[in-house]
């Protein structure tokens, strides 16, 4: 009985090409205490900015409560999410699952554990508590790059997408190297240029790793969120190599005091981001999911700040009067809390319902009157959230720029506000999920 | 044949469908809960194959790297095998053609 027509160069009857098997993905509770700790980052990221806003406002960039918070953010809400979520779609993007669910446990709390001791090293000005923080953060990235990302090998299918993801452990790697020089410098072991480093740093984790995260991992799940079909798929092949260089030039540039070097690199991470909006905007050109739910416009509104951050970040290597430490810190604030953070806020209120009711419901599939996966979510409170976050981060940017701390404060408060509600939202799902 | 199983208010007794009608009933029940739609209605089910008891059924997922796969393949086996005359269910996973939006049956 055939139910739908089915065009085929194959001669009839001739069966269909069975889809090769997926892998396995781990054990939920795997990438879920990432995600839960990644959440509980959220919080305390939130939290440190309300205090320190007046600090970013008065252009004190290296303040140590300044980089405690901004690390709460970077590696306590980016990068466990970005580990967890590998861990959740590599097996079934790419078909290659986790060599070992016990290393990646031992890898999380590793990772956790170098968090913890960087940002009290950082808050508490122990350059000790810094250099051990930073030997557990290299330990983690070891453990997840063996565990998980050298599996690439052995993927059946999205080769590309395991290149950006190669390629942006790299550029943490790098970013590590970097950070090593700084922390070498604070225990007094030599001297580096603390603004060229930092500057170094910070695009190597921003663009190199997160970004580049975003671009492998968004070109399948962004797609598939939006039902998006019949985009152009060329910049996909180029946004990589095209950062990646730019990248290198611009960290050679900044470390060698070579200022055609850094404009050069500069110029071509510009690029690697246009090239990647022009991506993200065929995806959502062509989606047949027409109405945005809270999830796809949180990370629609964190594709605009992308797009905020890159002249603004151009504008600001430009600048006639040389540093200016509350530009780049408002610069710094788009790129961490409007572009990366907003995203993958955005990713959780997408993956955190689904998971929920793959656990709860799946089983159940094809019993009468299942809820479908947005009934789990109160979209009001997702409306909300991204309004205070996207209107925290509006007055707190210029406030920072122009030096008002009241507003910059106030600000941070409005987005704490969404910050709150996020977490609210995110206790609700996977309350259900535990009542199961 | 339609994708859609005929229902009017006089409808005969389960027993008394076809074969064919009854898999497909069952099918409908089959819903992708992020598009809130069934699989039916999604275009995902190429062919249904019936021999004696045995039913096999073609059908593929809206991506290759779907999270539901495992979901709606096993929510498939299940309600097939509901049926009381279905003594064995395959559901044969093909990525091949590519689902595409126009599938949809509006």
């Amino acid at each position: 009985m055939a139910v739908t027509s089915v065009s085929s160069p194959r001669p009839a009857g001739a069966p269909l090409p069975v889809a090769p098997e997926a892998a396995e993905p781990p054990p939920f509770r795997l990438p879920g205490e990432h995600f839960a700790a990644a959440l509980l980052w959220l919080g305390a990221g939130a939290g440190g900015l309300v205090l320190v806003a007046p600090d970013l406002a008065q252009g004190n960039l290296f303040e140590p409560r300044v980089l405690a918070t901004t690390h709460a953010f970077t590696l306590g809400v980016i990068t466990t999410s970005i580990f967890g979520a590998l861990y959740q779609l590599f097996p079934v993007t790419m078909g290659a699952t986790v060599k070992s669910v016990r290393l990646g446990h031992a890898t999380f709390w590793t990772l956790q554990l170098g968090i913890v001791l960087l940002v009290a090293g950082f808050w508490l000005q122990r350059g000790w508590l810094e250099g051990a923080g930073w030997l557990a953060l290299a330990v983690a990235l070891g453990g997840l790059a063996s565990n998980l990302v050298s599996q690439r090998r052995r993927a059946t299918q999205g080769r590309i997408i395991g290149g950006y993801v190669a390629g942006a452990h790299a550029a943490l790697g790098t970013a590590m190297f970097v950070a090593f020089a700084r922390i070498g410098e604070t225990l007094g072991w030599w001297h580096v240029d603390r603004l060229s480093v930092i500057a170094s740093h910070y695009h190597l984790a921003a663009l190199g790793f997160a970004s580049l995260t975003v671009v492998g991992v968004g070109s399948r799940m962004l797609p598939m969120f939006l039902v998006a079909h019949g985009y152009p798929e060329w910049p996909l092949r180029w946004i990589g190599p095209v950062a990646g260089t730019g990248m290198a030039a611009f960290v050679t540039g900044q470390l060698g005091k070579l200022a055609p070097l850094v404009w050069t690199g500069a110029l071509l991470m510009a690029a690697a981001a246009v090239l990647h909006l022009y991506l993200v905007f065929g995806y959502f050109r062509t989606r047949n999911r027409r109405r945005l739910d809270p999830g796809l416009a949180h990370m629609a509104t964190a594709f605009c700040s992308l797009g905020i951050v890159v002249p603004a970040g151009i504008a600001l290597l430009a600048w006639p009067g040389g540093f200016n430490p509350r530009g780049w810190a408002a610069y710094g604030l788009i790129g961490v809390l409007g572009w990366l953070v907003l995203m993958i806020v955005g990713v959780y209120y997408r993956i955190l319902p689904f998971l929920t009711w793959l656990h709860v419901f799946g089983p159940r599939m094809g019993e009468p009157d299942l809820p479908t996966v947005a009934d789990l979510t109160r979209p009001a409170w997702g409306w909300v959230s991204l309004g205070c976050m996207v209107s925290g981060v509006l007055v707190l940017a210029p406030a920072v720029a122009l030096g008002a701390a009241p507003a910059a404060r106030a600000g941070a408060v409005v987005y704490a506000l969404g910050v709150g509600l996020v977490l609210a939202q995110a206790a609700r799902v996977l309350a259900l999920r535990r009542r199961a | 044949m339609s994708t859609e199983p005929q229902g009017t208010s006089a409808e005969p007794p389960m027993s008394e469908r076809t074969p064919e009608d009854q898999v497909l009933r069952q099918l409908w029940r089959v819903v992708d809960p992020e598009l809130g739609m069934n699989i039916l209605r999604l275009g995902l089910v190429y062919d249904v194959e019936i021999q004696e008891g045995d039913v096999t059924v073609v059908m593929t997922l809206t991506t290759p790297g779907c999270p539901m796969a495992r979901a709606i393949t096993e929510g498939v086996h299940r309600v097939v095998s509901d049926l009381p005359w279905v003594t064995s269910t395959t559901v044969r996973l093909v990525w091949e053609p590519r689902w595409t939006p126009e599938r949809i049956h509006r």
